[in-house]
């Protein structure tokens, strides 16, 4: 059994450390901000499930209702970044009906925070938007 | 055809994006056409952007073209002998075996035509200066021997020669024959070597000898030498010597000739006495002896000079130097130059 005064300590490291921990998640994560359209549509697209290069670029067109659409380059391309600096993960081949040439890629833990930071980001800047352009009341006489 | 052109651009993506990437692209591809009812627009549609992709990776991402750094493994020791770290899977990429290649064939090419023309430039061989009390009556070849280790070797090479081309040989005969390349060359380099040293000899009456070949080694070099067509070194040969024919018909310069030219003794002794060029000093001594100028530079031996035109003068033994006098207004020499080469060292008189 602990004492009182070293569990008191253990807590306190505890929480120093997560501390720290969140501290330094949340400095990672302000590198990442802002995402570019592509990055943002893909980490979307991987937030629900797990998704192979084809998945993700239908997933992308049909959350953007076809206005955003991405060639297997810019994909690549993008996810090579993205896995690169951590925020995608490869999770491997899926055995069963699906093509064995296919990877699926799922987002990291960084990833959804970097996510999350976005779109707190972009949430701000909707609201930012919606009061300037709101029409002007006419002011009383 | 879209498909191969395809893949053809795939191949040409960086190594790593292609290991990583290839076959799913590809894959998305062939799902693209089989799915999209236009299926040439969409295939058309992705070749672009592939060719996009292929610029973005060979132009803005230098940073995933390098290999993963491989970690060094140590090979497993065997009966006490110590092991090895070693990068087993490297090896030179090709693209770097192909460059090597050219550019070792380029080097070997330059080698061989360095090797093949090397002939053709002048051997320009240390003669020592030819003293004027050379017997005149000497034969040339044993002059010629006594004159140069080099010449003499190379004159004992071409009397030995197995077909039997002796100089006395080369110069009278016709050279209607099929002339072979090496001994063309040889006959080239004896003609040359006879023009600096025969004339030594014969020309006791003029100064400068080696550049003022006499009129009987011209008259030898007067033929035309025939060789079948193609063959270049026998037409460089027969250029040469119609040049050569053609400065024979030219008559000796009356200017190097002493008898051309003649100064009154009080003239000369106008010029005699002491001149010195600036630092590095240079003490140059004139006199008026006999009826000529005699010149005596630093360390070197007493020279006459010979009067190319009244201010103007040569020295016996040097064929590069000029030497003028100038003089001030009311006559008196003020000092000497002395030209050697383009280059002018101005003696004061003291």
């Amino acid at each position: 059994m602990l004492c009182p005064a070293a569990l008191r300590i253990l807590v306190a490291n505890s929480l120093d450390i997560r501390y720290i921990g969140f501290r330094l998640m949340k400095e990672k994560v302000a590198e990442f901000i802002p995402l570019s359209p592509a990055t943002l549509h893909i980490l979307l697209s991987l937030a629900g499930e797990d998704r192979h290069g084809y998945g993700i670029m239908l997933e992308v067109a049909r959350q953007s209702e076809g206005q955003y659409k991405l060639g297997p380059g810019t994909l690549y391309d993008n996810l090579q970044k993205l896995l690169d600096r951590q925020l995608v993960q490869p999770v491997g081949r899926r055995a069963g009906d699906d093509d064995p040439r296919r990877r699926y890629y799922r987002l990291s833990p960084l990833g959804h925070a970097v996510l999350s930071a976005e779109v707190g980001r972009l949430e701000d800047v909707v609201r930012e938007a919606k009061v300037r352009l709101q029409p002007a009341k006419p002011r009383r006489a | 055809m879209l498909r191969s052109a395809y893949v053809l651009i795939l191949r040409l993506h960086p190594r790593r994006f292609r290991q990583d990437f290839a076959e799913e692209m590809l894959l998305i591809f062939d799902q693209v056409a089989s799915s999209s009812t236009k299926a040439m627009l969409a295939e058309t549609k992705l070749l672009g952007d592939g060719i996009v992709s292929l610029l973005r990776q060979w132009g803005l991402r230098p940073e995933f073209r390098r290999e993963p750094a491989v970690a060094a493994t140590l090979l497993p020791a065997g009966d006490g002998v110590p092991g090895f770290y070693t990068f087993g899977s490297f090896r030179p990429r090709a693209i770097a075996l192909v460059h090597g290649s050219i550019l070792s064939i380029a080097v070997l090419c330059l080698a061989f035509l360095a090797i093949r023309y090397a002939w053709n430039h002048t051997v320009n061989l240390p003669f020592p200066m030819v003293d004027r009390e050379v017997d005149a009556s000497a034969d040339p070849q044993s002059s010629l021997a006594s004159v140069g280790r080099i010449a003499g070797s190379a004159l004992s090479k071409l009397s030995s020669d197995p077909r039997g081309f002796l100089p006395s040989q080369i110069e009278t005969r016709s050279r209607s024959t099929a002339p072979d390349d090496k001994v063309s060359r040889k006959m080239q380099k004896t003609l040359d070597m006879q023009a600096h040293f025969s004339a030594v000899p014969t020309s006791l009456a003029r100064p400068s000898t080696a550049i003022a070949p006499s009129p009987q080694l011209l008259q030898r070099y007067s033929e035309i030498y025939v060789a079948p067509a193609g063959d270049r070194v026998s037409r460089k040969m027969q250029a040469a010597s119609e040049r050569r024919a053609d400065f024979a018909a030219v008559p000796s310069p009356p200017a190097r000739s002493s008898a051309a030219v003649t100064l009154s003794p009080q003239l000369l002794q106008r010029y005699a006495g002491i001149y010195v060029a600036p630092p590095p000093v240079l003490r140059v001594r004139v006199i008026a002896k006999g009826g000529e100028l005699q010149i005596e530079m630093a360390g070197q031996p007493m020279r006459t000079l010979q009067p190319v035109s009244e201010t103007k003068f040569q020295a016996a033994g040097l064929p590069d130097y000029q030497f003028e006098f100038q003089t001030n207004p009311d006559g008196t020499v003020r000092q000497l130059n002395i030209d050697q080469g383009g280059q002018r060292v101005v003696a004061v008189r003291q």
